[in-house]
C-alpha cells in the first residue's frame, strides 16, 4: 500500500490525497450500505397473502358423483395419472367403475386429513364403495384437496407461498444453480469469472444474450434495488451481494433467493418464489412437479412474461429443453432421460389461462374477511381461508356469460358488460361471482360494485306484500287500467307498459308474470309503499330506499350481489340466510381461528311465499322468461325479469332446482344497449343453468295452502279437464268459488274424462273384481 | 260378490253427499263455497283445529351413507358437549344433503341447545318444507318450533305449535 502511494508521489502529494480521500469515500460508503443491507435483510416482512380455496369435493358412499366429475376435479388440483400411485398427487383409472387415487395430506379446519391410497367405485347413480388400500377398511366419506383459488395480496401485487428449504427439491436447487450461477457455492457473492464469459458470449451475439449475475447479486437486485440500469446501480449491486455473503449462510441466501424470484405476472398479482410458482402454472405442490415441469420454472427465472408458456408455448418449450440440455451436461439426466423430458409438453394447468376467472369473487372474499381483518392481516400472515367457493360452478358461470355477451355483439359504441352472482338457494352459500365478461382483464367488479336500478326485479316485494296482507289470493282481479299517482309538488305519474297497451282486469299472478307496471301500481298503492318498503326490508334489502311511488316499478339501486341476497329469501321460501362465502379461516400452521356459521331467520309467512313461488314459476312458464320453460319441470324453475328505462340495464334473477342465479347486462358508462331483461340477461341464465348440474328441491305446500285448478285467464275456478287450466296454490277458503261450466261437467271438451266415463270405468272394474 | 255390492252401495252414498262430481275428498274438510271467508268466532270450535281424517305420511328418500356417517358424528360431538364441532359437523351434513331434511333437523337442534331460538325455529321451518310430507318430520319440526318460541317468550305460540305437533305424535 505504501510503495503504491510512494509510486504516486512523483505525480505530487495533491494525487496521494486524493486516492487517500476516494479510498476512505468508498470505505464509508461500504460501511453505509453495509447497514442498509443488513437492516433491511433482519427486518423485511416478506409478503404472505391470505390463502383463498374453493370448497373440496367430498367423495362420500352415496353420493351421486360420477366418475367423470372426479376425474374433472383431479385435473383441476394437479393430480397426474400413473401406473403405479406410490405418491400422492397420482391416480390411476381403473376400468370403467373405478378409480385409485393417492390423496395428499391434507389441513382442514378440523384437523389434518393424512395422505393415504384410496380406491374409488362407481355405478351410474354414484359413488358405491370407497376403500382405504393402505389399511384395508372401508371408507364413508373423504374430501379431494380444495382448489388454490387466489390470493388476497395488497397494493404491492406481491404474493408467494413460503417454502422452508428442506421442502424444495434436490434436482430444482442442483438444475437452478447449473443454469443461473454454477459457482454459487465458491463464490463470495460475485463471478468475475460469469461476468467475463457473459461478456464475450454478448460481444460475440452482438446483443445482450447472457448475465453474469450470480444469485446473489440477483437477490440484491429484487430485495434492495430499483429497476433503473446504470453503471452506479451495477456497483451497488456488486457491493451489496459481497456484503450479503459477508453476513449471511449460503443456505439462508439460497432460501430467501427461491421464496423471492420473480416468477410471474397475472394483472396486478406478481408471482413471487418457486413454491407458488408451482401452485399456479402447475396447480400441485413444488414437490409432485417432475423433472421437466421443474426445468419451465427454472427456463422462467430469466423472464417470465418473455417466456410465458401460454402466450409464448414455443418460446417457453424452447428455453425449457436448453435448460434441460443444461442439466445433461451437468449430469442431472442421462441422454436418454433428456430425449423424454424434452419430449414432453409443457404441461400447464388449464386453469391457467382462466386464472383471472376468479378475480371478482377474491374481491367478494376480500370484502368480507375486512370485517374482521386488518389490511396488514390479510396480506402478510399467511392465513388460509376456505370458501364456499365452486371453481366448476365459477368456470360455467363466466363462460355462460362470456358466450352469450359475444353473441349479443357489440350493440353501439360502448360493449356490452355484464355480471353472475350464483349460490345454493337453502344455504345461501356463495358458488361463483363473474363480475364482467373474461375479467382476466381484471375490469371493475360489476357484481359487487355496479349499483344499477333493478327494474320490475322489485315487483314480487310488491306482490309478496299484497300477498302476506291476506287480502289478496293468486286469481285477485286487478285491474292493469291508467293510473295517475299525484306525487309531492303537485306532479304526476302516469306509468304504462313497455307495449304502451294496458290489458285491463286479469288475474294477481298474470299482472306479474307478463310484468305489468299499471297493474303493479295499482296494487302497489293498495297495499301501501310503506309496506312494500317493509317487505324489501324483510327480504334482505339493506340499501338506501326512496319511500317514492315510483319504488313500485324498481327505482332502487342495488348491486347484483345486493339482488342476489333478496332473491336468495325468496328462492329459500322466505328464510332469509345472509349470504355466505367463508366457512372458516385458518392460520399457517393449521390452528383454526374463526368460523362463519350458517345463519338464518324466518323473513316472511310460508304461506304466501308459496303462492308467491308459484308465481314466479309463472314468470316462466308462460310469462316474461317463458324462453326457460325448457329446463325440466322438476326443477321448479322460477324468476323476474328486470328492465330499466330506455333498456339502460337488463336484469334476470331466478333459481332453478338448488341454484340461485342473478344476470345483470349494461354498459359501463350507462347507455342504452336496446336489450330488454328477457332478451339480454335471461340468455346468460339459461345457458348457465343448463351447463351446470341441478338437483331438485321437493318443497311442501304449508298447512293451510292446497292446490285448486283455475283458469289463467279469467281467474276462475276450473278442474284438471278444462283446456288450458293450470293448478296454482290458495290458502284455505281463498280459491276462486266461480267455477266455468267445464268444471261443473256441464261441457265436456273430451268424453274420456267426463264424470260418467269415470263412474263407468270405476263400476267395469269393481266388477272384474 | 257380496262385499262388492256392499262397497258399491257406499260408492254411491258417497257420489250422493258429494256435490261437485268426481272430485277426491280433500285432506282438510273443505268450507262450503258460500260461506264467508270470515266466520265469527261463536260458530267455530275455538282452539281445536280441525283434524284431517288421513295423517299424510310418505317415506323420506334415504340419507346416502355418507351424510349418514356425518350425522352420527354430530350425535357424538354433542354426547360430549362439544356444541361449535357439532354445528360445524351438521354445516358438512347439510352441504352434502341440503335437500334432506335430517340435517336441517339437526342443525335446528344444535341451535337451540346453543339458545339461538330465532334461527332455530328458521331451519326448523326449513326442514318442514323439504320433509313436510313425513310425520315423523313434522313432529320433530313443530316440536323443535314450540321449543323455540317458549324460549322467545311467546307461550301462545309455543301451545299453538304443540298442539300442532302432537297430531303427528
Amino acid at each position: 500500500m505504501l510503495s503504491a502511494f510512494r509510486r504516486l508521489l512523483p505525480f505530487g502529494p495533491w494525487a496521494m490525497w486524493a486516492t487517500l480521500i476516494a479510498t476512505s469515500a468508498v470505505i464509508v460508503y461500504a460501511a453505509y450500505l453495509d447497514r442498509e443491507v443488513v437492516t433491511r435483510f433482519e427486518t423485511r416482512r416478506w409478503s404472505l397473502p391470505a390463502q383463498v380455496f374453493g370448497r373440496p369435493l367430498e367423495l362420500g358412499v352415496g353420493e351421486p358423483t360420477s366418475r367423470d366429475r372426479v376425474l374433472r376435479e383431479l385435473q383441476r388440483v394437479g393430480y397426474r395419472p400413473s401406473a403405479v400411485i406410490d405418491s400422492p398427487g397420482t391416480y390411476r383409472v381403473d376400468g370403467q367403475n373405478r378409480l385409485s387415487i393417492h390423496v395428499r395430506r391434507l389441513t382442514f379446519w378440523d384437523g389434518v386429513q393424512p395422505a393415504r391410497r384410496i380406491r374409488v367405485a362407481f355405478d351410474a347413480n354414484g359413488i358405491t364403495e370407497l376403500t382405504d388400500l393402505d389399511r384395508r377398511t372401508t371408507l364413508t366419506l373423504i374430501r379431494l384437496d380444495p382448489e388454490l383459488i387466489g390470493s388476497l395480496y395488497g397494493a404491492d401485487g406481491e404474493d408467494r407461498v413460503l417454502l422452508q428449504l428442506e421442502a424444495v427439491p434436490e434436482t430444482l436447487v442442483l438444475g437452478l444453480l447449473a443454469v443461473e450461477d454454477r459457482r454459487f457455492t465458491r463464490h463470495a457473492g460475485i463471478d468475475p469469472g460469469a461476468v467475463l464469459r457473459a461478456a464475450v458470449a454478448n460481444l460475440r451475439a452482438g446483443r445482450v444474450i447472457q448475465g453474469g449475475s450470480t444469485l446473489t447479486q440477483q437477490l440484491v437486485k429484487n430485495l434492495f434495488l430499483d429497476s433503473e440500469r446504470s453503471f452506479r446501480r451495477k456497483f451497488d449491486e456488486a457491493l451489496m451481494a459481497l456484503l450479503l455473503e459477508w453476513h449471511y449462510e449460503k443456505g439462508e441466501i439460497l432460501e430467501t433467493y427461491l421464496n423471492e424470484v420473480y416468477l410471474g405476472q397475472q394483472g396486478g398479482r406478481a408471482i413471487h418464489g418457486f413454491g407458488l410458482a408451482s401452485q399456479y402454472y402447475f396447480g400441485k405442490p413444488l414437490d409432485e412437479l417432475e423433472i421437466q415441469e421443474q426445468a419451465l420454472l427454472v427456463a422462467l427465472v430469466k423472464g417470465p412474461s418473455y417466456y410465458h408458456p401460454l402466450r409464448q408455448p414455443a418460446r417457453a418449450k424452447a428455453r425449457r429443453d436448453v435448460v434441460l440440455e443444461r442439466y445433461a451436461q451437468v449430469g442431472l439426466l442421462d441422454p436418454a432421460q433428456l430425449a423424454q423430458a424434452q419430449a414432453k409438453p409443457l404441461g400447464v394447468r388449464p386453469a391457467l389461462a382462466r386464472a383471472g376467472t376468479y378475480t371478482a369473487a377474491l374481491g367478494l372474499v376480500r370484502d368480507h374477511l375486512m370485517r374482521d381483518y386488518s389490511a396488514d392481516a390479510l396480506t402478510l400472515q399467511g392465513l388460509r381461508v376456505f370458501t364456499t367457493l365452486d371453481p366448476e360452478t365459477q368456470e360455467q358461470a363466466t363462460s355462460a356469460l362470456t358466450r352469450q355477451l359475444d353473441r349479443l355483439g357489440q350493440r353501439g359504441k360502448a360493449r356490452l358488460e355484464g355480471a353472475v352472482v350464483v349460490t345454493d338457494v337453502l344455504t345461501g352459500a356463495v358458488q361463483a361471482v363473474a363480475g364482467g365478461r373474461n375479467d382476466a382483464a381484471e375490469g371493475m367488479n360489476r357484481a359487487l360494485f355496479a349499483r344499477r336500478p333493478i327494474g320490475s326485479l322489485v315487483k314480487p316485494a310488491v306482490y309478496l306484500a299484497a300477498l302476506q296482507s291476506g287480502a289478496y289470493s293468486l286469481t285477485t282481479p286487478i285491474d292493469d287500467a291508467p293510473v295517475t299517482v299525484q306525487l309531492a309538488g303537485g306532479k304526476v305519474w302516469q306509468p304504462g307498459n313497455a307495449s304502451g297497451q294496458f290489458y285491463g282486469k286479469e288475474p294477481l299472478f298474470q299482472a306479474l308474470a307478463q310484468s305489468h307496471n299499471a297493474a303493479t301500481v295499482r296494487l302497489g298503492l293498495a297495499v301501501g309503499v310503506p309496506a312494500v318498503m317493509k317487505t324489501l326490508r324483510s327480504l334482505g334489502v339493506d340499501a338506501n330506499i326512496q319511500p317514492v311511488p315510483a319504488l313500485l316499478l324498481g327505482a332502487i339501486e342495488l348491486t347484483p350481489f345486493e339482488v342476489a341476497q333478496m332473491y336468495q329469501t325468496i328462492a329459500g321460501g322466505g328464510i332469509r340466510a345472509p349470504l355466505q362465502v367463508i366457512q372458516q379461516v385458518v392460520s399457517p400452521d393449521g390452528k383454526p381461528l374463526q368460523r362463519y356459521p350458517l345463519a338464518m331467520e324466518t323473513a316472511a309467512s310460508p304461506q304466501a311465499m308459496a303462492l308467491l313461488h308459484a308465481a314466479l314459476q309463472e314468470v316462466v312458464r308462460r310469462g316474461t322468461a317463458r324462453a326457460a320453460a325448457v329446463l325440466p319441470a322438476s326443477m321448479e324453475a322460477a324468476g323476474k325479469t328486470g328492465t330499466t328505462d330506455d333498456q339502460r340495464d337488463a336484469w334476470f334473477a331466478g333459481y332453478a332446482g338448488d341454484r340461485l342465479a342473478v344476470v345483470w347486462v349494461g354498459r359501463d358508462d350507462n347507455t342504452p344497449m336496446g336489450l330488454s331483461g328477457s332478451a339480454g340477461a335471461l340468455p346468460v341464465w339459461l345457458d348457465f343453468m343448463r351447463h351446470t348440474e341441478l338437483h331438485p328441491v321437493r318443497r311442501t305446500l304449508p298447512e293451510g295452502v292446497s292446490l285448486q285448478w283455475v283458469d289463467p285467464t279469467s281467474g276462475r275456478a276450473a278442474g284438471p279437464e278444462c283446456p288450458g287450466a293450470i293448478e296454482l296454490p290458495f290458502r284455505d277458503g281463498s280459491a276462486p268459488v266461480d267455477p266455468l261450466p267445464c268444471a261443473l261437467g256441464e261441457d265436456w271438451p273430451d268424453a274420456r274424462s267426463s264424470p260418467a266415463q269415470q263412474l263407468r270405468q270405476w263400476w267395469q272394474e269393481l266388477l272384474t273384481r | 260378490m257380496k262385499r262388492s255390492i256392499w262397497m258399491l252401495a257406499a260408492a254411491i252414498g258417497c257420489l250422493t253427499a258429494c256435490s261437485a262430481g268426481l272430485r277426491l275428498p280433500p285432506t282438510a274438510p273443505e268450507r262450503p263455497a258460500d260461506l264467508p271467508a270470515a266466520m265469527p268466532n261463536v260458530e267455530r270450535p275455538e282452539a281445536t283445529p280441525p283434524k284431517p281424517a288421513i295423517l299424510e305420511d310418505a317415506p323420506l328418500p334415504p340419507l346416502s351413507p355418507a351424510a349418514q356417517a356425518l350425522m352420527r358424528q354430530v350425535e357424538a360431538q354433542r354426547a360430549q358437549g362439544q356444541m361449535d364441532a357439532a354445528a360445524a359437523t351438521a354445516e358438512r351434513a347439510l352441504r352434502l344433503a341440503p335437500t334432506h331434511p335430517e340435517p336441517w333437523l339437526s342443525l335446528a337442534g344444535i341451535r337451540l341447545a346453543q339458545q339461538r331460538a330465532e334461527q332455530a325455529e328458521a331451519m326448523a321451518r326449513r326442514a318442514l318444507s323439504l320433509g313436510g310430507k313425513t310425520r315423523a318430520i313434522r313432529y320433530r319440526a313443530w316440536s323443535v318450533i314450540a321449543e323455540a318460541r317458549q324460549m322467545q317468550g311467546d307461550s301462545a305460540g309455543a301451545r299453538e305449535a304443540r298442539d300442532r305437533a302432537d297430531r303427528d305424535a
